[in-house]
């Protein structure tokens, strides 16, 4: 014991990684329909390390980590959360201001009532909603607090006690009210109800997306022995797709591989590789002789490149078009236009299709043309897994520069905080990159890795150092809390139900998955996805969802500095 | 000036996010072809920001440090351990040559011209391009029972030698492996890359990411029945051999269900998916080959899946097509099969394993079928597993603490190297069991670029000031030391691979030097004249050795001085 002391207090990092790893093995754990989640996990682990080893992990630990965290939070968020500031999105946003409402109310309620300090109202809040970064955005607003560092500590270690203590029963109460409770209360049928918004949202047939992997792709490549074409120029040949591009790229003539040219004539019993769209292969071949499966040496590789199209003198010209100007330019033999995504979504590859500037073109051909071809039409969007570190840098800067700037309200100096500062330029950063898909990359993984770990290593730093003073809070407040997280988990929620059926007339599955959606809460969704039987409840979920997410964060600093007004002296 | 100062007092995290987001633009600025890399780009930001006057406390630097070099175990895992085998018996040599001749040079130098040992690990880091060896030779430093301001001095020199000395470093490696190779072997590396390419064409073709084959062994054709009338679905598509699927049937301008039993009349169109051969041999006994009939695609799946199944385990390929019931692999096309991130050659006698990852493609709800019998799916989730992270941290920075004694030489590994052999370990786990502990290449990527430069700049903000002063003053000797440094193992090690180790393609030889330096701007050069991706498979196999070796280069250093 004395020994695993002196090594945890010699090297934190064990203990941080030490009360991750724990944390989220803890957090997997299934009882019944819930989880607690990694964050939770995290946090129990580490006040557990912590009440038994004194350790305490450098602030600059915690800061970074918690700047990466609220960043990629933004930033994962912001395309989604813009997207959803139309008419549909902010109808349902009422749920999230519902919510919100109730929410503080209930919290400054209880403040008074039990006389609650600043850090235990906001972890009361974190806990009940179920909403983990507001540890994170209420422990930063409570450090700009004019107090003693002691004072600082404290309130920070209360954030974090009243979080873990409130959290289980706000997760429980969600879970069980939208799957189980509220249907059961509203003689809903949830599972018909969501079979039939099925039923009439699938209506439309399926089209097969153009980027989708299908069975019979536009671009193919087959290998004909010469039989009737001997003495036809390759150029001839190549017009034989009767207005859809043929090329090819090499010949095997007597065993050896030959490089095509445009005024080459085929002999009989050449193998000649054609590629292009379909059809054009499949009537070109027709007229040269019968088809081969496969010739060694003939094949070659393909590559394929996106690129956001800039050159303006494409604006709003056809398909069809460009490539017949390309192809009298003499450029782009053996290049393809795959298909085009306009804000995320696959058109149909007509000929008439008019090009946007914008527009996200995929493009497949030669490896030793397609850059070419590729710089002409834009910029290349590299699907890669490099964090452009300048653009997430620049944006995590800015965040918390931004809240360092306090705005005076009434004589009180209110400022985002790092907090605030960093959600909202994540949230300008990631819809800016959404939008423009040449400005910067984070890939998913890296904002997911950020995200949770930032989330995970600001959790435990806080908890390894509030670990000794867990147990004097709960023994101070004893059943007080659970009881209130257990209220304000349930009240908006059933508030949300009411107002949505009554007032909105949403169907059940999709308001229900809005009420999930409205706390955050994606055991809750689960659970009603399972209920339901399928995944209609996203429809409702991942609006409230986008809206919550930025909004209830952002209430850390405001419940701390409220609850500073209405604390009984 | 002030306000600056302000900010950064009240902040401190802005100043370190500042130096990264600067640095890696300055690492990113082409001198003609060279880069200075974001790391080395923080650093010089954050000697710069340092002068203001930052006090960043050191906590975060040994997290950050921890985090990346466990990355890049995890990272070279896989391949480090496939590596270590006969096949690869020249490659291990010429990395274990460069990385020895490395040392050796940097010592006998540095002890010549009286540098201190903080000075010779970074010129160790900064010559050979590895940055990991600052963290490593940092840990070394502080373990040596020196007061802690000694301490502090010489972790400073690291960062300071290896400031001074990396871009010739980066650039020496591509001068060697572009320049003096291809004239010192007397081919270039081009022709020599076609001449391997051609030799390898006879094999398995080899697909770089993002590229396809112009000919896939999958197609999809459709076909207007004239040949086939009265014959069931089921009757086309067992007789043969290997298999076809008839995905979907059109009759009278209505798409119907192909089921088994359906029997084909005249004038049916039917799409019919399977291997290029197949297909086209029962091109003629269906019918006609039909132009833009509407309706008749059909999206398919490509799943990726471990196999897990006793009942496959160790049987070949041939075997499992031929007796594997018709209603069971119905629809379902074996494309591809990896061990350990290998590919395999999909031949009738490959022999299949637990742990080896199935690609097979089909429609959705025949693949769904099948792959349950297989094993499991691997999902490509976006979520690194913590739990498997945590545990390899946890593990490796114990392995760390641990120190043996060979007579008074204290020796250790260190927090860095522990991470770094618990990530090999974790690493190569993980890619054989492939069901847990995922991390994917966007986070290994952050974790290893946020990791290095993040503690890189913990470091120059700290030591700024200091660093400054021994450039003043020692700056010249550090560079020319450096040079020699980069120069002399490369030349060594370049004499021992044509004379000893028998290299004589140029192009290959190029990307395992490179990688035996693990320099990825040379060998970015040396793929850039080869034009093709012959010079990869050598560079993979030395890269990850020496990415390992020379990490441990650090404590070493340190510890000959």
């Amino acid at each position: 014991m004395h020994e695993l002391q002196s090594v945890l207090q010699e090297t934190p990092e064990i203990a941080l990684f030490l009360a991750l790893a724990c944390g989220h093995a803890f957090g997997r754990i299934r009882f019944g329909p819930i989880q607690l989640g990694g964050v939770c996990g995290t946090l129990l682990a580490a006040l557990a390390i912590g009440s038994l080893v004194t350790i305490t992990p450098a602030a600059s630990i915690k800061n970074f980590f918690f700047a990466l965290f609220i960043f990629s939070l933004g930033y994962a968020g912001g395309p989604q959360f813009f997207a959803n500031l139309n008419a549909k999105g902010l109808r349902l946003g009422c749920f999230c201001l519902i919510e919100v409402a109730i929410v503080i109310a209930l919290v400054l309620a209880a403040t008074r009532l039990f006389g609650l300090d600043q850090g235990s109202a906001a972890g009361l809040m974190a806990g009940a909603a179920t909403e983990s970064a507001v540890v994170g955005t209420a422990t930063d607003a409570i450090s700009g607090l004019p107090l003693s560092p002691e004072a600082i500590k404290n309130l920070q270690a209360n954030v974090v006690t009243a979080y873990s203590i409130t959290y289980v029963f706000g997760l429980i109460t969600i879970v069980i009210a939208t799957s189980q409770l509220f249907p059961l209360m509203f003689r809903i049928d949830l599972r018909s109800e969501a079979a039939a918004l099925w039923k009439t949202m699938s209506g439309a047939s399926a089209e097969v997306d153009a980027t989708a992997l299908r069975a019979l792709p536009d671009i193919v490549g087959r290998i004909y022995v010469v039989e009737h074409a001997a003495g036809v120029s390759i150029a001839e040949l190549e017009l034989r797709g009767e207005g859809l591009r043929v090329n090819v790229e090499r010949i095997k003539r007597r065993g050896k591989l030959i490089d095509a040219t445009d005024d080459m004539r085929l002999e009989a019993g050449d193998y000649v590789l054609l590629t292009g769209m379909r059809e054009g292969v499949q009537r070109c071949g027709e007229s040269i002789g019968a088809e081969r499966d496969h010739v060694s040496g003939l094949d070659f590789a393909v590559d394929t490149r996106d690129v956001i199209l800039n050159r303006r003198d494409l604006h709003d010209v056809t398909l069809d078009s460009v490539r017949r100007r390309a192809q009298r330019e003499g450029i782009a033999q053996g290049v393809y236009i795959v298909s085009v995504t306009r804000s995320g979504v696959a058109l149909p590859m007509l000929a008439g299709l008019r090009l946007q500037t914008g527009d996200l073109v995929r493009l497949q051909g030669l490896p030793s043309e397609i850059n070419d071809v590729a710089t002409r039409l834009g910029k290349i969007v590299k699907d890669s897994d490099e964090t452009d570190v300048l653009f997430a840098g620049i944006g995590i800067v800015l965040g918390i520069f931004i809240g360092q700037f306090g705005v005076k309200l009434g004589g009180v100096t209110f400022s985002l905080g790092t907090g605030g500062g960093a959600l909202l330029s994540g949230l300008v950063f990631g819809w800016l990159q959404n939008a423009h898909p040449a400005v910067g990359n984070i890939p998913a993984s890296a904002i997911e890795l950020m995200k949770d770990l930032g989330l995970s290593m600001f959790i435990a730093c806080v908890g390894l150092s509030s670990g000794p003073q867990a147990f004097a809070l709960i023994k101070s407040y004893g059943i007080a809390l659970p009881l209130t997280g257990i209220l304000i988990a349930l009240l908006p929620a059933a508030c949300s139900l009411v107002f949505g059926r009554y007032v909105l007339k949403l169907e059940s599955p999709i308001l229900l998955g809005a009420i999930a959606g409205q706390q955050c809460s994606t055991p809750a969704l689960s659970a009603v996805v399972s209920a339901a039987g399928n995944t209609t409840p996203l429809l409702g979920y991942t609006i409230t969802y986008a809206i919550s997410n930025v909004v209830l964060p952002l209430m850390g600093p405001l419940i701390v500095f409220l609850a500073g007004q209405v604390a009984p002296q | 000036m002030s306000w600056l100062h302000e900010i950064f007092a009240r902040a401190p995290e802005i100043a370190l996010f500042l130096c990264l987001a600067v640095g890696y633009r300055i690492g990113k600025i082409n001198f003609g072809k060279f880069q200075l890399g974001g790391v080395a780009g923080s650093l010089l930001v954050a000697v710069l920001v340092s002068q203001v006057g930052v006090n960043v406390d050191a906590g975060v630097k040994s997290v950050l440090f921890a985090l990346f070099i466990y990355a890049v175990g995890y990272e070279s895992g896989p391949q480090f351990f496939n590596s270590l085998g006969k096949q690869s018996v020249r490659e291990i040599l010429l990395a274990v040559v460069l990385a020895a001749t490395g040392l050796l040079t940097a010592v006998l130098l540095a002890r010549a011209t009286g540098l201190d040992k903080g000075l010779a690990a970074g010129i160790a880091a900064g010559a050979l391009t590895q940055s990991a060896i600052i963290g490593t030779a940092g840990d070394a430093i502080a373990k040596l029972g020196l007061a802690p301001d000694e301490v502090k001095l010489l972790q400073a020199n690291v960062a300071v030698g290896y400031a001074v000395t990396y871009v010739f470093g980066s650039f020496g490696a591509i001068i060697v492996c572009v320049n003096i190779l291809p004239k010192f072997m007397g081919r270039g590396i081009r022709e020599d890359a076609i001449a391997a390419e051609t030799a390898m064409q006879a094999g398995v073709q080899v697909l770089g990411p993002g590229q396809q084959a112009a000919l896939p062994q999958l197609v999809g054709r459709v076909y207007r029945v004239t040949a086939a009338v009265g014959r069931t679905v089921a009757d086309v598509e067992q007789s043969s051999s290997p298999p076809i699927t008839i995905e979907r049937v059109k009759r009278g301008g209505k798409i119907v269900e192909a089921v088994p039993s359906f029997v084909l009349q005249k004038d049916d169109i039917v799409l019919v998916v399977g291997r290029r051969t197949a297909v086209l041999e029962q091109a003629a006994k269906l019918g006609r080959e039909q132009f833009g009939e509407e309706g008749m695609d059909v999206a398919m799946l490509r799943t990726d899946v471990v196999v897990s199944n006793e009942k496959l385990n160790n049987r070949s390929l041939g075997d499992l097509a031929a007796n594997v019931k018709p209603d069971v692999r119905h629809g379902v096309y074996v494309v591809g099969i990896t061990r350990m991130g290998k590919a395999l050659p999909m031949a009738q006698e490959t022999i299949v394993q637990n742990g080896d990852v199935v690609t097979v493609f089909g429609s959705e709800k025949d693949t769904a079928r099948v792959t349950s019998l297989i094993g499991h799916v691997i999902t490509r989730s976006e979520k690194t597993d913590f739990v498997y992270m945590g545990a390899g941290l946890v593990v490796g920075l114990l392995i760390g603490l641990i120190t043996l004694r060979i007579g008074s030489i204290p020796l250790t590994l260190g927090s860095g190297g522990g991470a770094l052999l618990s990530g090999l370990l974790f690493g190569w786990y993980r890619a054989r069991k492939q069901t847990f502990g995922a991390m994917p290449g966007g986070a290994v990527q952050i974790l290893k670029d946020l990791g290095l430069a993040g503690f890189v700049v913990v470091v120059g903000l700290s030591s700024g000031l200091q660093a400054v002063e021994t450039i003043k003053q020692h700056g010249f000797t550090i560079f020319l030391v450096g040079v020699a440094v980069t120069i002399i193992p490369m030349i060594i090690t370049m004499l021992i691979g044509r004379y000893v180790l028998r290299y004589n393609n140029t192009a290959i030889f190029a990307g395992a030097l490179a990688g035996s330096r693990s320099a990825n701007p040379a060998f970015g050069e040396v793929l850039d004249k080869a034009e093709n991706s012959v010079p990869t498979v050598p560079f993979a196999i030395t890269y990850a050795l020496a990415n390992v070796l020379l990490t441990l280069l650090g404590p070493l250093v340190v510890a000959f001085m």
